[in-house]
């Protein structure tokens, strides 16, 4: 019978290493694109994802089993990736730790997708370009809740950042999502003609 | 939630390699561990030595050896001096040596514990689904 997260994360605690080893493969897909998307590079990514399985593996005595073991892994490995990149100077501080939202912008927005934008997310090609167009808050927002089913207030759990504010991140997103899809593709035969 | 097709492709081997990756970094702490731990136990074994010297000249030269003997043999004598004979004793153990002997023992014990400590015994691999 297949094992849940809290029971493998238990028993890793405990010393087991193939328990941890299998929460290691069940991880490593999701946490790899979450990290690549953070980064736009795939072996950075791998590298991140790397780091973070180690670390977890270096912290399991701190660990808190009524904590979702996902969770814990999640803000692992965004920690590690928001550090790597400050360490190579491609991300300013501001862009994932951003507070000061203009007042209109705090106002919690948690309705779902619109549905033309939930099919483009499906769409591979067209994922790439949407989430292309997001700043990395934005970004981590839209990929914690809409691949990784997490909801605002586990989101904000990883992040550090309030629901609302998590919220009001998902909003704004949505927003350029939508504006993103709205413009005209490099593609379409109707672009530039009056 | 969109459903579980990433929109990019994850590398071919990922999985094997993170485990890899994690286990080697396991070695390698059980391997800096050793080495650093059975340095210290040989270290603190062979100051057991000099310090184990020390520390028997340093009884014998200060007539502590001489005190205890003499309250075995006469015991009366050594009762009725009382206080002044624990002082006589107190004064005479070289506790330079004996603090360094302790130690050294300590760190000894220390160490190989660190060496020796196992991890738990693994339950029993389950079935996968």
């Amino acid at each position: 019978m297949r094992k849940d997260d809290g029971q493998l994360a238990s028993e890793s605690t405990l010393g087991n290493q193939a328990s941890f080893d299998e929460l290691v493969r069940r991880y490593s897909r999701p946490l790899f694109h979450f990290c690549y998307r953070l980064t736009g590079n795939a072996a950075t990514a791998e590298d991140c994802v790397q780091e973070s399985f180690i670390k977890a593996w270096k912290n399991l005595s701190s660990y808190d089993t009524r904590r979702g073991f996902r969770q814990w892994m999640f803000t692992i490995a965004r920690n590690t990736t928001t550090d790597h990149l400050r360490r190579k100077k491609a991300l300013s501080f501001s862009d994932l730790s951003r507070q000061d939202l203009p007042f209109d912008e705090t106002v919690a927005d948690d309705g779902p997708l619109p549905e033309e934008l939930v099919s483009e997310l499906e769409d591979k090609a067209a994922a790439e370009r949407l989430l292309g167009s997001l700043p990395p808050e934005s970004r981590e927002v839209v990929l914690l809740h809409y691949y990784e089913d997490m909801t605002f207030e586990e989101i904000g759990s990883i992040t550090g950042k309030p629901m609302n504010t998590v919220k009001s991140i998902h909003r704004r997103a949505v927003m350029r999502m939508r504006d993103a899809a709205d413009a005209p593709k490099p593609h379409d035969e109707t672009y530039g003609r009056v | 939630m969109i459903r579980n097709d990433y929109p990019i492709d994850t590398p071919a081997g990922l999985e094997d390699r993170m485990v890899f990756a994690v286990d080697r970094h396991r070695k390698r702490l059980r391997t800096m561990r050793l080495a650093g731990y059975g340095t210290l136990s040989i270290a603190s074994a062979a100051g057991m030595i000099p310090a184990v010297s020390g520390l028997a000249t340093g009884l014998s030269q200060s007539g502590f050896l001489r005190y205890v003997s003499l309250a075995f043999s006469d015991g009366s004598a050594v009762w009725s001096m009382g206080r002044d004979f624990s002082l006589l004793l107190a004064e005479s153990i070289p506790f330079t040596s004996v603090a360094a002997s302790l130690v050294l023992i300590a760190v000894l014990a220390w160490s190989v514990g660190k060496i020796t400590k196992r991890a738990p015994v693994a339950p029993a691999p389950y079935a996968m689904a």
